[in-house]
């Protein structure tokens, strides 16, 4: 009897570890939304149905910290026209059906404005905030479509992909780069777009694309490709790829093992201390742009990074946090102007938005519901994170 | 020419990772008959316990071997804690027990580590390249294939010249009646996963060098290459799951090396179809034998 109990015990303990393990642990953001007044004297309810455990908890729970440090000081202050903000965060583990279920929730229990999370379920997010007439955010995702895919009600508060092409590709000009090698990956919309942003750019500013290649995410070896890369001739002036870790180390240190010096650009997935620990030879020189300076390089990151650890005893997960900062205040001030708590005053409020936060400036163009912001250069020197001179906003930006 | 050569060595370092990888997975399933799913979490256990030993100051060498001996204990652990009592279960339990084992381990990474991708640092010994002719070979694709094949060598003469790799052949070919033979098979087994962990932590060290990081998913896509490879090789086959590793390393290398651009992206795919197509006219694998069922 003992015997035919125990297979069936270790099953049933092995799933609920599982279920356990996948959802949040986290008991600051398992809380459902609710409360959701929007009137004077009820809570101000910002939805964040965010990935916190799985793929995109990457970014998310970064965008969470930030998201929340802002909510603290905004309601230390007093809150936002006499009314206190609340941030609800649920985990939907980057799963669709959960994370409709848990926007859809978030809506019911009057939400007035939503974070979206990372990751293809904001779209989805975005049509059901839509059909609600709820504004929301495409949260840290950076793709320049988004808006347009999640339906009216979509906003993008920080730099998109389009940015990030064309600074890179006006960066590679202005070094005198005339011939380039892409390398993108098909396997998500940012690694095979943003090849063809910088393309368009770098193009039209009399630059050639003279080669093309593919990668394949998270492959763990890029022999095969650095191999044919070595092998082009002539060499290009500068090799661009959206490509971020883990990938990055194996392909910069493969590629230089290889023989190839050819400069490489790349795109702010790269902003992680772990590229540095594919060692000076692989990343030294090494161009990438991103929506922030890191905490070391600049001034008012660091100053944001030291306001977070006093209040709260540690760094943010990563500088993430400091958009997830902005948002919340950039919202907090288009309620404050138009003088009412109200989802379509914040909507109106949204198209005129020009805000300098802890990020840079932000100004709204009403037209595409995009932020019309600069990205920053970041430069490694060996293994030094360090900050190029701010770019200018593009003066000609590539067709998403 | 020259490129030829150099894509032969590098499918060939490469092959010799997946190579020891499916080795250990196939001396599981040769044994017992589990297709444990939570080996490729050997290999990220491999790397965090890399991370961990370096942050405390440790050699890489001596994180190294820390990393494989952390993979066998924990292969061992496996099979205290989930699959011996799963024993007399069937082999779609134990495939499932596998399967929530596997989420439950990379669930605790990321909540217990980080989601985030943490960084080894690697020696620059590993960072040299020798230079022979217009062949480039980094010390890395040296070192691989070299450990690779030591590893292989020291398991085929422990199999072939060692009691306990006796008793192990002989479990794999029939367990009842190897222990009705005075053989403990409680033993055996317990072998069986410490040296499958062992090769998983060989294979884990190799591959963490190349990466350079270590992430929750580390072991997704090189326990799916060891699969496949076993699958190719045949079932239950050492031979086979060791020939199966190199052969989807040279083809892994050679379709990205040759297939036009645009089909890239489906290089995987293809190997995949070629495999099938492999088994459709050889369904055992092979290297594996053809058994016959009576119905």
């Amino acid at each position: 009897m003992r015997l035919r109990f125990r297979p069936a015990l270790a099953v049933i303990a092995c799933m609920t570890l599982a279920v356990t393990a996948c959802g949040s642990i986290d008991p600051g953001s398992s809380s459902t939304a609710s409360g959701g007044v929007t009137g004077s004297g009820g809570p101000i309810v910002v939805g964040f149905p965010a990935d916190l455990s799985s793929t995109y908890a990457y970014y998310d729970v970064p965008m969470k910290e930030g998201a929340q440090m802002a909510v603290d000081e905004i309601n230390e202050a007093g809150g936002v026209l006499g009314s206190q903000l609340k941030l609800d965060v649920v985990d939907q583990r980057n799963d669709p059906a959960e994370s409709s279920k848990v926007t859809q929730q978030m809506i019911d229990d009057g939400a007035l404005y939503l974070i979206g999370s990372t990751g293809d379920v904001v779209t989805a997010q975005g049509q059901l905030a839509c059909a609600a007439g709820i504004p929301i955010s495409t949260g840290d995702g950076t793709s320049p479509v988004l808006v347009n895919d999640m339906g009216t009600c979509a906003y993008q508060l920080i730099m998109n992909d389009t940015v990030q092409g064309a600074t890179v590709a006006k960066y590679a000009l202005d070094q005198g780069y005339t011939t380039a090698l892409t390398v993108a990956s098909p396997d998500y919309p940012y690694t095979a777009n943003l090849p063809k942003y910088f393309k368009s750019i770098f193009e039209a500013g009399g630059g050639k694309v003279t080669n093309e290649e593919s990668y394949k995410i998270a492959a763990g070896d890029f022999s095969a490709l650095v191999t044919k890369i070595a092998n082009v001739n002539p060499q290009p002036s500068v090799i661009f790829t959206p490509m971020y870790p883990p990938d990055t180390q194996v392909f910069m240190k493969q590629l230089r093992d290889a023989g190839v010096t050819t400069p490489v650009l790349s795109t702010d997935g790269n902003l992680d201390p772990s590229l540095a620990d594919a060692g000076a030879k692989a990343i030294d020189g090494m161009v990438y742009s991103a929506s922030v300076c890191p905490a070391s390089a600049d001034p008012k990151i660091e100053a944001f990074y030291t306001s977070y650890k006093k209040r709260y005893g540690k760094d943010p997960s990563s500088v993430v946090a400091a958009l997830g900062y902005d948002e919340i205040k950039i919202l907090a001030d288009v309620i404050t102007k138009s003088g009412k708590a109200d989802k379509q005053a914040i909507m109106d409020g949204f198209k005129s938005v020009s805000y300098t936060g802890v990020t840079g400036q932000s100004t709204m163009d009403p037209d595409t519901r995009r932020v019309k912001k600069a990205v920053a250069l970041i430069k490694m020197v060996k293994t030094k994170f360090t900050c190029l001179p701010a770019p200018e906003f593009p003066a000609t930006l590539p067709a998403p | 020419m020259s490129q030829f050569l150099q894509q032969l060595l590098n499918g060939l370092s490469l092959g010799s990772i997946y190579a020891v990888l499916s080795l250990g997975l196939a001396m599981i399933y040769g044994t017992l008959g589990i297709l444990n799913f939570a080996y490729g979490e050997l290999i990220t256990i491999t790397g965090y316990t890399m991370y961990f030993a370096t942050q405390a100051g440790l050699s890489f060498a001596a994180a190294a071997a820390l990393g494989a001996i952390a993979a066998a204990v924990a292969s061992v652990l496996m099979q205290q804690l989930v699959f011996r009592p799963l024993q007399r279960a069937g082999f779609v339990t134990l495939l499932f027990a596998s399967f929530a084992l596997s989420e439950v381990l990379q669930g605790v990474f990321r909540q217990a580590v980080s989601p985030r991708a943490k960084g080894i640092p690697l020696p620059d010994a590993l960072s040299n390249t020798i230079v022979l002719g217009t062949l480039r070979i980094s010390t890395l694709t040296i070192i691989t294939f070299v450990v690779a094949i030591v590893a292989l060598a020291v398991f085929a003469v422990f199999m072939r010249r060692s009691r306990a790799g006796l008793h192990m052949r002989a479990a794999a070919l029939d367990l009842t009646t190897t222990r009705l033979q005075g053989v403990s098979a409680g033993r055996v087994i317990l072998l069986a996963f410490a040296l499958s962990g062992t090769l998983a932590g060989i294979a884990g060290v190799l591959w963490i060098s190349r990466t350079a990081t270590v992430t929750p998913s580390t072991g997704a896509t090189p326990i799916l290459v060891g699969f496949i490879a076993v699958v190719l090789g045949g079932l239950g086959s050492t031979v086979g799951a060791v020939v199966g590793g190199f052969a989807f390393g040279l083809l892994e290398v050679f379709l990205e090396a040759y297939l036009p651009l645009g089909v890239v992206p489906f290089q995987f795919a293809i190997a995949l179809v070629a495999i099938s197509v492999l088994l459709y006219v050889r369904p055992e694998g092979l290297f594996g034998k053809a058994v016959e069922v009576k119905v």
